[in-house]
């Protein structure tokens, strides 16, 4: 199958590999670029492992082509922390037990970013609408929606 | 109502007052990493010169296989090797055979002359892309001739010809029978019987990582390493070696991170023979094999099914005397771990309660659905299930509060430990005082005026309980093992049998670990399992709640040896009594003197140079290797108990050690739910667990371990289910189909403890693995009914998932009947 040259920014750099028509993104980005953390729980837009955001906004890697990703900018889990040193939101996971195996977790740290983003202090409703398309088959998700309010107050702090 | 997370609700005696790191909420130490995505899953392993493997799978449920032809694959560019069943049973030995010991297991990692369930590995391909692998199967041309898929497991039980293995001659691959106490008897002087069929569906907890296997194999040292996700690295090592005919010593497994198992993961011997054969073909070429989830779903492996007929005698003040209990299992379309969830149930089968009086006849049968693997608590739900239904529906016929009930039968406080009818013996608890926080907690006698309130608003609040117990660890026979190392630099690293799989393995036998040798827990590393350097058994692994038990006890043990030889090189060195000799801070110190101290790197150079400097009968070298268990686990069982879960066991055994559990943990679980009459739905509204574990090594992961276990339950009570067709095609396959929960449906979960040491742990603590996985099942079904009471009549959930359908149902039927009359 022809090959086609796939151009992104990842996590601030710029990145380049060859991508079949039919790759999806997740793989793209594990097998030509090397990126360990977008997972593949479902590889059918069910289960939120392989989240990342694409220009800003989340999307399920497993969802989308390579070549339509073209372009575009990709923030993963590899681009949370800064020189070593946690984003709030990992922090917040961490102490909050939102991880057991961790599987699930760059994808839930995506789509909790997402939410971030959008409003800096979601109530728990917001939280737990706005994570249900990730699946966490450990937590129990009590310690993730626990984290992602941790988090909103520790990035507040931050701010001000 | 609030999630109560934060850990003021620990009682004081959930710790020793003399432990230091023992009994602290620390967080994970391997969370960095999984945090960072710095993660080492098979998949993600940067191996170099991969090829891909690629699965063909029946589409048949049932089907003769006359013709498989590869060559169409081997024509595809890129293609290296493919191989089918005819190579496979050439060169390996059938799957390990688990439970049933008396019939020849027929199956190979891939298939032979027929296939057995929808899914089940016909041939597989290696490529150097794993696109093209894929678009290779499908020129893989195979002939099925399809018969009639054995889908209904009461009929298979007593068919007498279309059998899932012909030369079995039936389906009907395990019974079990047994009568204790004197059941006529307790039938006859009862007041009242009432019988009920009730059922547990097929479920997995679903690992959100699927199975994955990479298989290298070095031609010139014939050593064959395998980095693979396998919770049970114990039994992988005997199975994989008398399959494939290799020595152990030849075989290297890797077990790096596991994203969760639930059991599911404990012996993937097809993916590990299927990729293994490949690997021996590629001219030392490296193979991987990642499962994806319709693979999973179809053939990795799920509970048996099982349909509970139970016949209770009481008396009318709820004293239950004695039951029948009549089971069909379903366990799919394979031998591997068939008879496992009967058995199991024989080792708690009258539950929290004082019930001597019981009969079992348990009936295991083959069908054309999917293996059975173990799965969180394997035979333990269902028998949760049935004892929790059970006393509820004596109650609803006593029209007797359900609290009271259980209050009536338990198992007093006073009479651990406590002999099983079936033989075993519960270790310590303390079940009216579980039932009692749990119901202050609640509020129950303002919830039930509340409830009765609320009715007359035309508003229906049901309230369920599920008091019962657990087991953790099958006592003695289990044996770990693990080497713990202190290095010429006073380093520490561990190494165990058992995988971290999210189970905070590393945390916690770092806690351990430094409690003993006075180190901060942060500085130890708890290394992953490899065979060639970890030390393993044939039970070694992550499963059965075990990690509580034989596990915690070797790090106990090898960290207790390594102290008293720091202690003996320190008190030489400091030229001080061995009694006088204290460890803090990775220092040793005298006694009252602080400035009289050596660091432990000083200790562990004098222990790695001149022997001649150490102390009389002192070796040089600072490493332990323990294996084994605690002589108090062997209380566990009468001599004269019965029923053996699992014949693998006896390989190593013998017979005539039979499964208890070591330690007995216990719950009680308050559901309160609202049923919305004019659409079935049901809401949650609050969830309260009060549990017994002991003591506890590390709360933060202990109530993860709570919370993950609750909501699995909840999703087998209201969610999930795997449904087959009368062809034996599997209907959910994926996530769309198959329902987990969510964010969006965990209710806020209150947890809170009552904490009776056992007294056959070392340092009292008991299992936390499993436990609060089976009180949903019929917390929930309990609350359902309880919402529709006032409905009359006697309508029950008799199946799970607790659908708005079911309920929606129920509520009509029970409208039509009132109207009636
Ligand atoms: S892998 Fe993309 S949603 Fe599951
Ligand atoms: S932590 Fe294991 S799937 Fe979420």
């Amino acid at each position: 199958m022809t090959k086609h040259l796939v151009h992104l920014k990842v996590n601030g750099e710029l990145k380049e590999g060859y991508a079949e028509p039919r790759t999806l993104l997740v793989y793209f980005l594990r097998r030509e670029l090397g990126l360990r953390s977008p997972h593949v729980g479902c590889d059918t837009t069910s289960c939120g492992a392989c989240t990342v955001l694409m220009d800003g906004l989340p999307v399920k890697s497993c969802t989308v082509f390579a070549v339509q990703a073209d372009g575009s900018e990709i923030t993963t889990t590899e681009g949370l922390s800064k020189n070593g040193k946690l984003h709030p939101l990992q922090e917040a996971f961490w102490e909050s037990h939102a991880l057991q195996c961790g599987y699930c977790t760059p994808g839930f740290l995506m789509a909790s970013l997402a939410i971030l983003n959008r409003n800096a202090s979601p109530t728990e409703e917001e939280i737990r609408r706005n994570l249900s398309g990730n699946l966490c088959m450990c937590t129990g998700y009590l310690n993730i929606i626990k984290a992602v309010k941790l988090a909103s107050e520790k990035m507040a702090k931050v701010r001000n | 109502m609030s999630n109560k997370l934060e850990h003021n609700n620990i009682p004081l005696d959930s710790v020793s007052a003399s432990w230091k790191w023992m009994g602290k909420p620390l967080k994970r130490f391997e969370d960095r990493r999984l945090l960072l995505g710095d993660t080492a899953f098979v998949d993600d392993l940067d191996i170099p010169d991969l090829l891909y493997v690629a699965i063909l799978r029946s589409p048949y449920a049932h089907a003769k296989l006359l013709k498989v032809d590869l060559s169409g694959a081997l024509k595809v560019p890129g293609v290296v090797t493919a191989i089918d069943g005819d190579t496979a049973k050439a060169v390996t030995k059938t799957i390990p055979s688990y439970a049933v010991a008396t019939l020849k297991p027929e199956e190979y990692c891939l298939a032979t002359k027929k296939v057995r369930y929808v899914g089940e590995a016909v041939a597989a391909v290696v490529a150097t892309d794993p696109a093209v692998a894929e678009d290779a199967i499908e020129e893989i041309k195979v002939q099925y001739e399809p018969l009639l898929a054995v889908i209904d497991a009461e009929k298979a039980v007593n068919s007498k010809s279309n059998f899932v293995y012909d030369s079995f001659g039936t389906n009907a691959v395990g019974h079990n029978h047994a009568l204790w106490g004197n059941v006529d008897e307790a039938f006859r002087s009862a007041d009242q019987t009432l019988k009920e069929r009730i059922s547990v569906q097929r479920f997995s907890s679903t690992p959100l990582e699927p199975l994955a296997v990479i298989a290298k194999f070095d031609r010139f040292t014939q050593e064959l390493t395998l980095w693979c996700n396998a919770q049970m690295t114990g039994h992988v090592m005997m199975g994989l070696s008398e399959m494939l005919g290799m020595p152990t010593n030849k075989i290297r497994l890797i077990v790096q991170d596991i994203g969760g198992g639930f059991g599911i993961k404990t012996r993937p011997w097809r993916p590990l023979a299927i990729a293994s054969l490949l690997a021996m073909r590629t001219n030392g070429k490296p193979v991987k094999y990642i499962e994806d989830r319709r693979e999973h779903m179809m053939a990795a492996g799920m509970t048996a099914g099982g349909i509970f007929d139970v016949e209770v005698a009481f008396k009318n003040d709820g004293k239950i005397l004695g039951f029948r209990l009549h089971e069909i299992n379903n366990d799919g379309a394979s031998l591997q771990y068939a008879g496992t969830y009967s058995s199991m149930r024989a080792t708690l089968i009258n539950g929290s309660y004082d019930i001597r009086n019981i009969e079992w006849d348990s009936y295991t049968t083959l069908t054309n659905e999917c293996p059975s693997m173990p799965n969180r608590g394997v035979g333990k739900p269902g028998m949760v299930y049935i004892v929790e239904r059970m006393i509820e529906f004596v109650a609803q016929r006593l029209k007797m509060d359900p609290a009271e009930i259980r209050r009536r039968n338990f198992i007093p406080a006073n009479k651990f430990p406590y002999a099983t009818p079936s033989g075993r013996v519960y270790d310590s608890g303390n079940y009216p005082a579980l039932l009692r926080k749990a119901l202050e907690i609640v509020e129950y006698d303002k919830l039930r005026e509340k409830q009765a309130e609320l009715r007359k608003n035309g508003k229906y609040i049901g309230i369920g309980l599920a008091t019962y117990v657990h087991g953790a660890s099958a006592h003695s026979r289990e044996i770990e093992g693990i080497s713990i190392k202190i290095d010429a630099k006073g380093n520490i690293v561990a190494n165990s049998g058992s995988p971290d799989m999210g189970t905070g393995h590393t945390t916690t036998i770092s806690q351990i670990i430094a409690e003993e040798l006075g180190v901060n827990p942060e500085s130890i590393t708890v290394d992953h399992f490899d065979s060639n350097f970890s030390p393993w058994t044939p039970y070694s692994g992550t499963h059965a709640n075990k990690f509580s038990g034989p596990d915690v006890e070797v790090t106990l043990q090898a960290a207790k040896k390594l102290r008293a030889k720091v202690v003996a090189i320190g008190a030489n060195l400091l030229e001080a009594n061995p009694i006088d000799i204290e460890l803090e801070d990775g220092k040793i110190f005298v006694k009252g003197s602080r400035e009289r101290y050596k660091t432990l790197a000083e200790i562990a150079r004098a222990s790695y140079q001149n022997p001649k400097l150490l102390p009389e009968g002192v070796e040089p070298g600072l490493e332990e290797t323990a294996i084994g268990n605690t002589p108090l686990a062997t209380g566990a069982f009468m001599t004269d108990a019965k029923y053996e879960v699992g014949s693998m066991h006896q390989l190593v055994t013998g017979p005539g050690s039979p499964t208890s559990f070591m330690t007995y943990p216990s719950s009680a679980h308050v559901a309160v739910v609202e049923v919305d009459m004019e659409t079935g739905e049901l809401k949650i509204l609050n969830y309260v667990i009060v549990h017994d574990c002991g003591r506890i090594i590390n709360p933060l992961i202990v109530q993860g371990q709570v919370q993950g276990n609750a909501v699995h339950g909840i999703g087998v009570a209201l969610l999930e289910q795997f449904v087959y067709d009368e062809d034996g095609q599997l209907l959910t396959s994926s996530f769309v189909d198959y329902l987990k929960p969510t964010t969006c449906e965990v209710p806020n979960i209150i947890d809170d403890h009552v904490v009776t040491p056992s007294p056959r742990s070392s340092i009292g603590i008991k299992g936390v693995g499993e436990g609060e996985s089976l009180g949903p099942l019929a917390s929930l079904a309990n609350a359902v009914e309880d919402a529709i009471a006032p409905l009359g009549g006697d309508f029950r959930i008799h199946s799970l998932p607790i659908t708005p359908e079911k309920i929606y149902e129920l509520v009509k039927r029970a409208q039509k009947q009132r109207n009636r009359t």
